[in-house]
């Protein structure tokens, strides 16, 4: 009986040490927030704004906004349009990334944003329209480009690895003529995530 | 000697006896609760079923408190969020079911992978001690429900469906979560079923796909992705090949009604619409190879003042998992009863007499368990004319099972307006249900078989030992050990109890409708025999899909109170919160 005590207890105490790692007081570490950390895998602040730094840093570098200075004696309104995001089973808040993009052109100096939100839904609404409006309204009034982008993703999984790829395009249209002035693409995103096979 | 024997029976006991026998029956209470739109007293059953409560709720049925905290077990907390979902998408509390059903789908990612603190927790006791990790139609359903109600919140802000309150996203992120998460339910999530578990019945989801093409021709067409039309194509000619390949799988299976036997003709005209509009020569080639007829299926392009309106109905209640029990009692002739609300369950009971022992299976259906009871009856009573199993000895397991299938009731009508037209079966979530459970079980029965002879040889080592401690002692002792034996089995017996875990809010099926309409306002409504659902005027705008969901009963299940539903009274009010004390440490999330 002794030894069938001794048999029954082992597993009992195996148990008993497999359980302990899970009892502990949850930590907090305070970060800095340019500090990259992924969790899942999934877009994250960190790549808000490595995305909005590279695509003002990129319209910045690109000809129109000079060309647009040099011939009109003053800085280009833009208006931030629609990031639309198509991302496997992920919501991503795009209005962060718009929030992110007027700040970045306003602290520019060079690139005016226009800031009422009711102007910019009515250029999105009917471009053609607006186009006509603002010729009434007079130039400063209005806004010349609209800035409009997507976020893809394109996901490949095996079993527990998965391959996350998102791909950022962005355009300026120019209002009044309809014609694309620029349109570029950020460096593309790849993440990696492995899951483990026991949790 | 007894005393180190009885020490071993009492440490077992927490160990074993895990898991609650009356679950069914309260499983049906909140079946009933919920669709007679009991809410609040619903609430308190899935708190107490599944060992979850937010604060504010009470922790289970009758209790006088409410809880003071969230306290969410880990166990059960996939299974907890998805049946709350279900009670908010019944709601149409968007915020409720984006809550319960975020946590849900992040839960479903982590759990689908294997556990190794399942695996020991189900070899070591029974099924029920592993945490919930759902099955495969379950998974994908989560998105369903998400994305229905990120929807039913895009089309509240455009003013489609009148607006209820506050919305859990504004209009742009509604529409890319509706997007997003079908995108996900029907590529990631059906991928996964394929690639881990090639050899279910459910392989994939033609519903799952036709939705994610629907949401895509619900959007605004400012906020659609370049790629939008592509995908919705893809996944309908993907999700007419499929209902073609489920209906040779499931359709004619024994034992279960696959009630999908074509592609449904809603399907099939959003098929037409859009790939005449998007890939005519891919169109074509569809139809030739799954040999469709397209006579007399309309799929007119969306001019500038038409518009097209999809009725999803959810109908009735998925079948409920039950058990089915198998016992032996070793030199007693026992004949255990059925109960009136287990009789309206269909359990019946089936026992064989061997000699001075009995065997015999209970549960619905008990019949198909006769080789079993007929085996265990023949060895168990063997072992006791040899002297190997005391007289009362118990020997008993469970295995989950499913009800006798039956055939549902007649689709009714869609009304859009003046018109009306037929509602169509479009996915079969009990079939999957009863082929996922059928195509599991043998790995169940296996596993329960092997842990209830580990238990039981266990436990009859226990049992000698009491009776060779005591063979030489006085009567009072002797009996003693008797019962330390029976004590034993009895326990091994009483630990054997079934999973019958489920996500038990969901609709039996879907059926649907499709009308192309005058764009502008539109009374919709679903007529069936036992009466009219109404859901409202809606606005149609042109070139756009609105989609209404629908929620009715046509064969209700019946009250399980035996005197009638019960008058809940208010819960006590929550003990004022202690003021908060400088960086405290966070509530625990789990047990």
């Amino acid at each position: 009986m002794s030894k069938l005590l001794s048999i029954a207890l082992v597993p009992a105490m195996a148990l008993g040490v497999l359980a302990l790692p899970g009892c502990g007081e949850k930590t907090v570490i305070r970060t800095q927030s340019d500090a990259a950390k992924d969790l899942s895998g999934r877009w994250n602040d960190v790549d808000t704004k490595n995305t909005v730094h590279e695509i003002v840093d990129k319209a910045m570098k690109a000809p129109w906004p000079e060309r647009f200075t040099v011939e009109h004696k003053r800085n280009p309104v833009i208006a931030i349009g629609k990031f639309i995001a198509r991302a496997e089973g992920e919501v991503i808040n795009t209005s962060l990334i718009t929030n992110a993009l007027v700040e970045e052109f306003v602290n520019s100096g060079k690139i005016d944003v226009l800031s009422d939100p009711e102007e910019t839904r009515k250029i999105l609404e009917d471009q053609a329209a607006y186009a006509e409006k603002a010729k009434e309204l007079g130039k400063e009034a209005a806004a010349d480009f609209v800035l409009t982008g997507s976020i893809g993703v394109q996901n490949d999984q095996e079993g527990r690895q998965a391959v996350k790829f998102y791909i950022v395009d962005f355009s300026m249209t120019d209002i009044q003529s309809r014609k694309l002035v620029w349109k570029s693409s950020c460096t593309p995103i790849r993440k990696e995530v492995e899951q483990s096979k026991w949790k | 000697m007894i005393s180190r024997s009885l020490l071993l029976c009492a440490s077992s006991i927490p160990l074993l006896l895990v898991g609650c026998k009356n679950a069914v029956d309260v499983r049906q209470e909140m079946v009933y609760d919920v669709q007679t739109k009991a809410f609040e007293q619903a609430i308190p059953k899935v708190n107490g079923l599944y060992d979850c409560v937010l604060k504010g709720e009470l922790p289970e049925s009758g209790a006088s408190k409410v809880a003071e905290m969230d306290d969410i077990s880990d166990k059960n907390e996939l299974i907890w969020q998805m049946e709350r979902g279900s009670i908010d998408s019944m709601r149409f509390n968007s915020a409720g079911v984006k809550q319960h059903l975020d946590r849900a789908s992040q839960l479903v990612g982590e759990r689908r992978t294997a556990s190794l603190t399942r695996a020991i927790g189900t070899y070591l006791a029974n099924d029920t001690a592993q945490e919930y990790a759902g099955n495969g139609f379950e998974h994908v359903l989560v998105d369903y429900y998400r994305s229905l109600a990120a929807l039913m919140s895009a089309q509240r802000l455009q003013g489609i469906m009148p607006a209820t309150g506050d919305e859990p996203w504004d209009k742009d992120t509604a529409v890319q979560a509706m997007n997003n998460i079908a995108r996900g339910m029907a590529i990631e999530r059906i991928q996964f079923n394929k690639d881990n578990a090639p050899d279910l019945r459910y392989f994939d989801d033609p519903y799952a796909r036709f939705i994610a093409a629907c949401m895509v021709l619900a959007t605004p067409p400012e906020l659609r992705a370049g790629d939008d039309m592509g995908f919705a194509w893809t996944m309908l000619s993907t999700a007419c090949k499929s209902y073609v390949k489920q209906s040779t799988v499931l359709g004619g299976a024994e034992g279960m009604r696959y009630e999908v036997p074509k592609i449904p003709t809603p399907v099939l005209q959003l098929t037409l619409t859009v790939g005449s509009m998007y890939d005519p020569v891919g169109l074509n080639t569809l139809v030739q190879d799954l040999g469709i007829s397209t006579e007399g299926f309309k799929s007119p392009a969306l001019g500038k003042d038409k518009g097209m309106v999809l009725v999803i109905n959810h109908t009735d209640w998925i079948t409920p998992t039950d058990r089915l029990e198998i016992n032996f009692t070793a030199g007693i002739w026992a004949g255990p009863s059925v109960s009136e609300a287990e009789r309206l369950r269909g359990v019946s009971v089936t026992p064989i007499y061997a000699g001075w022992s009995t065997a015999w299976a209970k549960g619905p259906g008990s019949t198909k368990a006769t080789g079993w009871t007929v085996a265990l009856a023949a060895f168990g009573e063997g072992a006791r004319l040899f002297g190997q199993l005391a007289p009362g000895t118990w020997i008993g397991f469970e295995m989950p099972t499913h009800r006798e299938d039956v055939p549902i009731a007649p689709p009714g009508m869609a009304v859009f307006g003046e018109e009306e037209q037929p509602l169509v079966v479009t996915s079969d979530f009990d079939a999957y249900a009863r082929a996922t459970l059928k195509d599991l079980q043998p790995g169940v029965l296996t596993k329960t078989l092997a842990r209830t002879l580990t238990k039981h040889i266990s436990a009859e080592v226990v049992a000698a030992g009491a009776r060779e401690a005591t063979k030489d002692k006085g009567a009072g002792e002797q009996i003693g050990g008797w019962l330390v034996g029976l004590g034993a089995h009895a326990l091994a017996s009483a630990s054997e109890v079934a999973d019958t875990r489920h996500w038990g809010l969901l609709p039996d099926h879907i059926e649907t409708s499709l009308a192309v309409v005058t764009a502008g306002k539109l009374r919709v409504a679903v007529r069936q025999a036992n009466g009219s659902t109404e859901m409202g005027d809606i606005t149609v705008p042109a070139g756009r899909l609105v989609i209404v969901p629908v929620r009715t009963f046509p064969r209700p299940v019946a009250c399980p109170y035996p005197g009638g539903p019960p008058v809940v009274p208010a819960p006590a009010a929550p003990a004022p919160a202690p003021a908060p004390a400088p960086a405290a440490a966070p509530a625990p999330a789990g047990k």
